[in-house]
Order: C-alpha cells, then structure tokens, then sequence
C-alpha cells in the first residue's frame, strides 16, 4: 500500500511537472472543426512572432471551466450566449474577444421549394424538426419567423420557446431533437422539413451541400451575435499574446482558408 | 469503401494516440489492479455465508462498488474535473482521465476477483482449517493456487472494460485511440480514414490482450493439474 502511495505521487510529480513546463506558451481550448484546423494554420506563423501555441483539445462543454481557472489563456468554441450561461452559473468573468465566423444557420427541405413570390408553401400540419437545446431552439424559431412560417409574440428573440410562438398558419408541427439527431430524424421523415445546421447534416446525414437549403438564416444585428468567437478571461483580454494571437485569427490567410474550406457551413465574422 | 493511406500528420497522431492509450490502459491498470484485487478479497472472503463472516465490511464496500458501476462513466468524468483541480491542479487530460478510469477499473476488477474466488471449491476452507494454515498460508497456499487462472481471466475482461472506457476520455482532453476515432475521425468532415484506421488498431490491441490473457490462464491451469 505504501509501495502505491509512493508510486501515485511520484506519478502526480511527474504529470504536474509536464503541466508546469513552458509557462511562455499561449493554451488555446479548442474542439470540433475547424478550430484546430484553424489554429494549425497560424501556428508557424505567431511562432515567428516568438509566441508558442498549444493546443487543448476536450469537450467543448467542459473547456470553460479550465480558461476560468487560469489553466488555459482562451478558446475557440462558443457564441456569447454559451459563454454568458457559464458565466451566470459560475459568476465567471469571460469575455469574448473576437467573433471569428457566423454558422450557417437553415431551414431544409428536399421537397419543398420557395416560390417566385419568395413564400414557402409547406402543407398544412407538416412536421418540422428542431433542435431541442436552450440556444438553438430559439434560433431556430427567428428563422422560421424570418421565412415566415410563424409568429412569435412581442418581445421574444434569443429566449424563444414553443409557448412563445404568436401565430402558426400552418399548423406545424414542432419536433425537438438533440442537434445530431435533428438531422436524423428529417433524414427517416423522407427529408420534408428541418432546421440545422450544414455541418451537423454533413455529419449525420452526409448532406455536405447547399442543394436543400429553402431558407437561410439572415445574417443581421440579431442573428450576428451567433458567431463562434474566440473568448478569454477579462484580465488576461489585453495581454499582449493574446491581440498579437487575435491578429494573425482575423488574417486574410485565415478568412480565406474559411471560405475555400467551410464556405458551406460557415462566413467569416471578421474583416 | 475507404482508402487506408493516411497523411504523414495523421499518421503521427495515431502513433501518439496509441501511445496514450496504452499509458492510460498501464497506469489505470496497476492501479485498479492493486485496489480492486484488495477488495474482491475481502468481498469473497467477508461477505455473507462465506468463511469469514465479517457483514458489515462486505456490505459498505459491495455498495460502494455498485453505486460506481451505476454512475454513467461520463458523468463520472465530468464530477472528476472539479475534484482534480481542487487535489491536483489541474482539470484537464491526463490527471482527471486516469482518476475517473482508475475509479471505475476498481469497481470491475473487484466484481470479477470476488467472482474468480467465489467459484473455488469451498472445502479449501475446511482442508486449510484441518491443516492449521494461518489466514497468510491459506491465501498463498489455497485460495491463490486455486484461483490464479480465474482471476487471470478476470483482469483479463477487466482490462478490456478499461480499454473501452479509454475511449471516452477525450472528452475531458485525455487524448487517445477514442479521440481520433471520434473526434478528429468522426466528428471531422473527411476523418472516415483516421476513424476506421483507429478502431482497427484498437480490435488488434483488445485481440491481443485476450489471446495472451487465455493463453496464461490456460497454462497455470494445465500445471495446477500436474
């Protein structure tokens, strides 16, 4: 038993001793694509600045708690409202520091189209399916409201819910499913009618193109505060690494990469 | 179906993922190897109507054991996080991931220790008692001998539960076999190769650890006979 205490911490030693090594290096939380690619990207180029990048790769629900705790400097993982709920409930202090691209956001259809006059005409009492969780069911109905499908009641935006829809005309019907099994579930309903987003469908579905987009979330005021930014904490926002790292993310390398390479999922969110 | 030829990169990091995963399996291993053998002991031995009838140790461990096999291992993980920065500093990769596995390989291997020595023949105990064994002699004498091959199945399955749950860690930033399968392969728009790339080396690696796993019980029960 002593043999096992001796041998567990010299093997916290060891793993602790690895974390402390390279305090000069800037740790960047990153998770699903394409951040890391993103983040590949730039690597050479901040290390000519003589800033090293690490990257920290886990799930993305869990990556704020290590950026509050000072474990890591920033990540790239989350719109404001994502970041604001961990703030709420953890009286944390992030900020974001850079919007860095906007999620196509759309309504799909294989058999529905929009007409010259620029309305959907689905058939009474269609299902659609949406995404079930507290960001994006509410983003979903401002696209519907948008595509003018329904109405939702004075006041509502980004805290929407079903009980909060004003009018339906045609008697739709409302479906909640995670995001991956949204894509599912229009897939096994012969593709009639969802709200996703392009690379949850690619995922899922393998519907990698815009051939059954009808309508495509707006980009305006509302809908811009969606973009994935890249978020830190407020006393480390001015640290100089981290705007000389803000930099080389909103190059014209970066943003051209964006486009030629997730052009169907996504806009930049920079200039 | 898919091409097999990955990138240089994507090489390498199969190479590194293979690597962590087998730290991983060695560290968690040992230690749930230590604890878990410790405490299937004294559930076969303590428990109720066996020979050394002490019910309330068996009782409290047996539950402890259970709750932890009844946690959803990724909840476990994420309740880990907090624990591991307030003990270690730190809550990501690979302190928490080891903890959790550690904690959950403790609870497998004790159930199948208690099993291996509840499956020895119980006049062991009347036989020890006749010969005037102390309880050191008849652990090392009787009930090892007994039940080495059982128990080395055991470690065994265990070890194979391990690997599965390996794959999970990524999520709390552990790195392995799991994290290119899953998130640089299948979450990854053209990850199919990675994805697949790794599940294989991760059959041959749960093919080899039962061959030899088999093969070494076999033979310890072959020289039992003779």
């Amino acid at each position: 038993m002593k043999k096992l205490w001796i041998f567990v911490s010299l093997l916290s030693i060891w793993a602790l001793s690895g974390c402390q090594q390279g305090a000069d290096t800037l740790k960047i939380g990153v998770n699903f694509y394409p951040m890391p690619q993103i983040v590949e990207l730039i690597e050479a180029d901040l290390l000519a600045d003589g800033i090293k990048v690490e990257m920290v790769n886990m799930d993305y629900n869990l990556l704020n708690t290590p950026l509050n705790n000072k474990e890591i400097d920033g990540n790239l993982i989350q719109h404001q409202y994502f970041m604001q709920f961990f703030n709420n409930a953890n009286n944390a202090n992030l900020v974001v520091a850079q919007p860095v691209y906007h999620s196509i956001f759309s309504l799909y259809s294989a058999v529905y189209e929009v007409d010259s006059e620029n309305n959907i005409n689905v058939e009474d009492g269609e299902t659609v399916y949406l995404p079930e969780d507290v960001v994006n069911l509410p983003r979903a109905l401002l696209l519907l409201q948008s595509a003018g499908l329904i109405t939702l009641k004075e006041g509502k935006t980004v805290t929407a819910t079903l009980d909060d829809i004003e009018s339906n005309p045609k008697n739709l019907k409302f479906e909640l499913k995670s995001l991956l099994l949204t894509a599912h579930a229009y897939n096994d309903a012969g593709r009639r009618l969802a709200v996703m987003y392009p690379s949850y469908a690619k995922t899922a579905i393998d519907l990698g193109d815009d051939s059954e987009f009808l309508f495509k979330e707006p980009l305006n005021e509302l809908t811009a505060t969606y973009a994935i930014s890249f978020v830190t904490r407020e006393d480390n926002r001015q640290d100089p690494r981290i705007v000389k790292f803000i930099e080389h993310l909103t190059s014209p390398k970066v943003k051209q990469w964006i486009l030629d390479n997730y052009g169907w999922a996504a806009i930049p969110a920079f200039e | 179906m898919f091409n097999l030829l990955l990138s240089p990169v994507d090489t390498q990091r199969v190479i590194d993922a293979t690597i962590d995963t087998i730290v991983l399996l060695l560290v968690s291993g040992i230690i749930s190897l230590v604890l878990g053998t410790i405490t299937g002991f004294i559930l076969a031995l303590y428990g109720k109507n066996r020979p050394h009838e002490k019910k309330w140790v068996a009782y409290t461990l047996s539950v402890l054991v259970s709750v932890i096999r009844s946690i959803p291992f990724i909840l476990l993980m994420v309740i880990i996080v907090p624990i591991s920065f307030r003990m270690f500093g730190t809550s990501i990769g690979f302190i928490p991931s080891i903890i959790s596995l550690s904690i959950i390989g403790f609870a497998t291997v004790s159930r199948q220790v208690e099993q291996a020595i509840a499956d020895i023949n119980p006049q062991i105990y009347d036989l020890s008692k006749s010969l005037g064994a102390n309880q050191f002699q008849l652990f090392r004498h009787f009930i090892y001998v007994e039940a080495k091959a059982g128990l080395i199945l055991g470690y065994t399955t265990s070890l194979i539960s391990l690997l599965a749950y390996s794959t999970v860690v990524f999520i709390v930033g552990g790195g392995g076999l799991g994290y290119t399968a899953i998130q640089l392969g299948y979450y990854t728009p053209n990850g199919q190769e990675i994805m697949w790339v790794s599940t294989i080396i991760m059959i041959i690696m749960v093919q080899i650890i039962q061959i030899l796993g088999s093969m070494l019980a076999r033979y310890l029960d072959k020289k039992k006979r003779n």
